[in-house]
């Protein structure tokens, strides 16, 4: 008991220090020179729970990928299954939306989730995003804002490219990685919105075939006055990637010491990830109307070879494949907000993008050799939206907020193994409602509503010429404080129910129509600023996901999760973020429990006339963590007669592992 | 510092950290079923009584339902499901095993195979194999199952005639799937019968079609049904039979309560 109460000490006083380290610095140091930007509060919130993340929650806490900056949003998680240049497992308000099926993403609007993804329905990927390029992220949980497209089930959240204030010039980084991390990133920042990042990426990785190689290049043009015949922008982006794919481990494995935590389950998958990307965007603002308008058209290609089952599926060839996509896209959206009186405001959104996609599964043998075409199909395939709804002032204290969204899914699929080839459509209507209520000054209340879609991926349309699109509906009710600048608390109730689940299952050829779940959940945040350069943020999530009909968990999502982090910045040059992030075990099929994760992460800044040096440590506690659990058959050994019954198998998280970064800033 | 750390975690550890648990596995007894062997009438009118019933099964799988658990199983882009997906296309996907070959006798006694590993949740169908008895299965050459996947013996009884019979089923080509098994296992409480069914739903016998006094070799011999037989009727009926015994209609597994 002694040392339990005196490890508790050691702990509160450990974290005492840490939190208080910057105010001491920052007392002895006078004045501080630093004001962080507040863009939270600047856009007109869709729901409660909306915000838009601020550079200094971007820049103080350590990241390895632009992906790494969600993991600043409360309430998401993030799972790697793979290695650094694989899309990421995303879980949030008790959906677990796999690789972005239920996830939607855009980067400065263009949508990045590939819809019929080989790989995974509206698979995500955006090695192309180099981190220090990312000035802002705005984050929407649930499907409540009117913009939010197709696969805004559980939320969506749009990158905002651009070199933040303090890495204005040109400016040059190099990191080391005490895991066998080389980074060189260059950025340039110039007038007016432009600039042009760079980065060259080699890591070895935290364990067996966790490697990764990637170049980059990210670049923002703009021209024009918004107020005067309208800025024009134009977005390039490119990306290389090459990376290790190391499954994922059996627990009774590792726990038999037959493997190490950290080993590749698979050691020779390997995934390589290619894109360009391009958007030529229009904006026009007056005191009555803001217009914006955006062309965009992209090249993509994506090709994993993996093996997670071993001999489970295939007693004597095994079990890898080789998937592989190709696709084109180009698409076009618009959006125009007109003031209709002194009190309404109407605002009108449309849009088409436009797929071409040839895509392959092989079953493979280690050595490459194709043994089998499990698919072989191309698609023609486009998403059209059209939206209106109305923001009204009903008085000083009353904003109403109602439109509907119409998404059409037309797809034209050949399946080239069969011969086969479909036309079919989907459709759907969203419904987006909300209301704020200014209780009092400090006061907020906020209700929102809406309906969020996925499409049916294209071989869903070779089963079914009108497969429906899966349909969610949420609600959100919200309570913000905000006394004064120092203080923000925000506590949301959520719920949300799926009334039909629908799948295509490939084997059989059918959409498969899945019982119904409803999902409850709150989440409480607090944002304090004790004093000028110092911001703490603390968050706790809930949710409680269920089948109606069995009233079983829905496996895999969290149940619960809390983040606490300290943010500073100091006039003399020297910055600080510490993240502790908690995430409690989570229900996995047939009675399986995740592994709890704790995660203390810290970065620490110098800056020094041209010079700055990071310093980045993750997992500061160094804990054997879990980041991704399944539950799952597979089979070690070929001819192996038993081992059918579903097993746990896991992704680890990174070691305990630090990074240097120099960086010179050139002029 | 790093001690200090550690404290953090530890305090944080005793707060709720938890280490993952792998699914509960259930051992549950396997045993044959005969309660619904029993006195059966053929679309013919003969009366089919056995008093000799037994095959030799090897790697039975119990399944859950694929359709419920396909959104929330690891999805497409962690799990391949190729066409040979095993548990797929057999009804399901497998969360019970009892590996290895076992000699299912129901009559004149029911046999115990054995424990079967299973992980809790609503099952809805099974899965085995039938596979030619060995001395290694405890069947000696001299027994007529050697050799076989199944056996039945009886009598058959038509107005005052009385023949006795015997089939001797060869193994099927294929596992037999799709074999009904509705029930929720949550304990190891439960003891799994594998249930042989004269008589499926809609009143089909297992031995219609069968014209026994037909195919009788001759007054007081037995009729050995088999597929080896020099009479080629025989061999259609066996044919037949094989058909009908090898179907997952006259087959059941059930939950039965108590050790």
């Amino acid at each position: 008991m002694r040392s339990a109460r005196s490890a508790a000490a050691s702990a509160g006083s450990v974290l005492a220090a840490l939190a208080l380290a910057p105010i001491a610095a920052a007392e002895s140091a006078g004045p501080l020179a630093y004001e962080s930007e507040v863009v939270g509060e600047a856009a007109p919130r869709s729901s409660a729970s909306a915000r838009n993340l601020s550079p200094d929650e971007l820049d103080l806490l350590p990241r390895r990928d632009a992906e790494d900056l969600l993991r600043a949003v409360p309430g998401l998680e993030l799972v790697q299954h793979g290695s650094e240049g694989k899309g990421r497992q995303f879980l949030l308000r008790g959906f677990d939306a796999g690789h972005g099926a239920d996830f939607e993403v855009t980067v400065d609007g263009i949508p990045i989730n590939e819809w019929s993804n080989v790989h995974g329905q509206g698979y995500v990927d955006l090695n192309f995003l180099v981190p220090e390029a990312i000035r802002a992220l705005e984050v929407t949980k649930g499907p409540f804002a009117l913009a939010q497209g197709p696969f805004a089930v559980a939320g969506s959240a749009d990158f905002r490219t651009g070199i933040p204030v303090d890495r204005q010039g040109l400016r040059v980084d190099y990191t080391a990685g005490s895991m066998g991390r080389h980074r060189g990133a260059l950025t340039w920042a110039g007038p007016a919105g432009r600039f042009l990042a760079a980065e060259g990426l080699l890591d070895e990785g935290f364990g067996e075939n966790r490697d990764i190689r990637r170049g980059a290049i990210l670049g923002r043009w703009e021209i024009g006055d918004v107020s005067e015949g309208g800025a024009v922008h134009a977005l390039a982006a490119a990306h290389v990637a090459r990376f290790g794919l190391p499954g994922a481990l059996r627990d009774d494995e590792v726990r038999a010491g037959s493997r190490g935590f950290y080993d590749a389950a698979d050691p020779i998958g390997r995934g390589r990830s290619d894109r360009l990307l391009g958007g030529v965007g229009w904006t026009r603002r007056s005191a009555a109307t803001d217009t914006r308008a955006l062309v965009y058209g992209g090249l993509r290609s994506l090709e994993v070879n993996e093996n997670f089952t071993f001999f489970f599926l295939d007693p004597v060839r095994g079990d890898r494949r080789l998937q592989r996509e190709r696709s084109g896209q180009a698409g076009l959206r618009a959006a125009h907000r007109i003031r209709l009186g002194e009190r309404m405001r109407l605002e009108t959104v449309g849009g088409v993008r436009v797929e071409r996609l040839w895509q392959a599964e092989r079953k493979v043998s280690d050595e490459g050799v194709e043994l089998e075409r499990q698919r072989e199909l191309s698609a023609l395939q486009s998403l059209s939206h059209l939206a209106a709804g109305i923001r009204l002032e009903a008085n000083r204290h009353l904003e109403l907020r109602g439109g509907a969204r119409l998404d059409l899914a037309l797809v034209d699929a050949e399946d080239h193994l069969t011969g086969e080839r479909a036309n079919g459509q989907a459709v759907a209507l969203s419904p987006r409602f909300g209301a704020t209520w200014r209780l009092a000054p400090a006061w907020r209340l906020l209700a929102a509503y809406g309906r969020g879609v996925r499409p049916p991926e294209a071989r869903a349309f070779l089963a079914d010429r009108s497969p429906p699109m899966v349909q969610v509906d949420s609600a959100e009710l919200g309570l913000r404080f905000r006394p004064s600048r120092a203080l923000a608390i925000g506590a949301y109730v959520f719920g949300s129910h799926v009334q039909r689940e629908a799948i295509y299952d490939h084997l059989s050829g059918l959409v498969l129509e899945l019982g119904a779940s409803r999902r409850l959940g709150g989440e409480v945040e607090l944002d304090l600023r004790p004093m000028p350069g110092l911001r703490l943020l603390a968050d706790l999530a809930w949710v409680d996901a269920r089948f109606v009909e069995s009233g079983r968990p829905v496996p895999y999502v969290p149940r619960l999760g809390a983040g606490l982090s300290t943010l500073a910045r100091a006039p003399f040059g020297t910055e600080a973020g510490l993240r502790l992030h908690y995430l409690a075990p989570r229900p996995l099929p047939h009675g399986a429990r995740s592994a709890s994760r704790l995660d203390l992460d810290l970065r620490a800044a110098h800056a020094v006339g041209m010079f700055e040096i990071a310093l980045e440590v993750e997992n500061l506690l160094g804990l054997d963590r879990r980041e991704g659990e399944y539950v799952f058959s597979s089979r070690r050994d070929p001819g192996q007669a038993d081992g059918a019954l579903p097993a746990l198998h896991f992704s680890p998280a990174p070691p305990r592992h630090a990074r240097l970064t120099i960086s010179v800033r050139l002029w | 510092m790093i001690r200090s750390l550690r404290s953090v975690a530890f305090v944080a550890l005793a707060l709720g950290c938890s280490a993952a648990e792998n699914p509960p596995r259930l051992r549950v007894k396997v045993a044959a079923d005969a309660s619904e062997i029993r006195a059966v009438l053929t679309d013919l009118g003969y009366e089919v009584r056995l008093t000799e019933a037994a095959a030799v099964v090897a790697d039975l799988h119990f399944l859950v339902s694929e359709t419920a658990t396909a959104r929330y199983r690891p999805a497409d882009w962690l799990l391949p499901r190729a066409h040979a997906h095993p548990g797929h296309h057999h009804g399901g996907a497998i969360a019970g095993e009892l590996a290895g070959r076992f000699v299912l006798r129901w009559l004149p006694e029911a046999s115990r195979l054995g424990e079967a590993t299973l992980l809790s949740g609503r099952y809805v169908g099974a899965s085995y194999a039938f596979v030619p008895a060995e001395e290694n299965d405890g069947v000696e050459p001299e027994d007529p199952l050697h050799g076989r996947a199944a056996l039945l013996g009886g009598r058959v009884l038509s107005d005052e005639r009385e023949l006795v019979f015997v089939v001797l089923f060869d193994p099927p080509d294929q596992r037999m799937d799709h074999v009904p098994f509705d029930a929720v296992i949550d304990d190891d409480s439960a003891v799994l019968g594998l249930r042989l069914k004269l008589e499926a739903d809609g009143g089909v016998s297992l031995f219609d079609g069968i014209d026994f006094f037909a195919l009788a070799p001759g007054a007081g011999e037995p009729l050995v049904i088999a597929s080896d037989h020099p009479d080629p009727e025989v061999r259609v009926a066996h044919q037949r039979l094989r058909s009908a015994f090898f179907h997952h209609r006259f087959h059941e597994v059930r939950a039965l309560r108590g050790r």
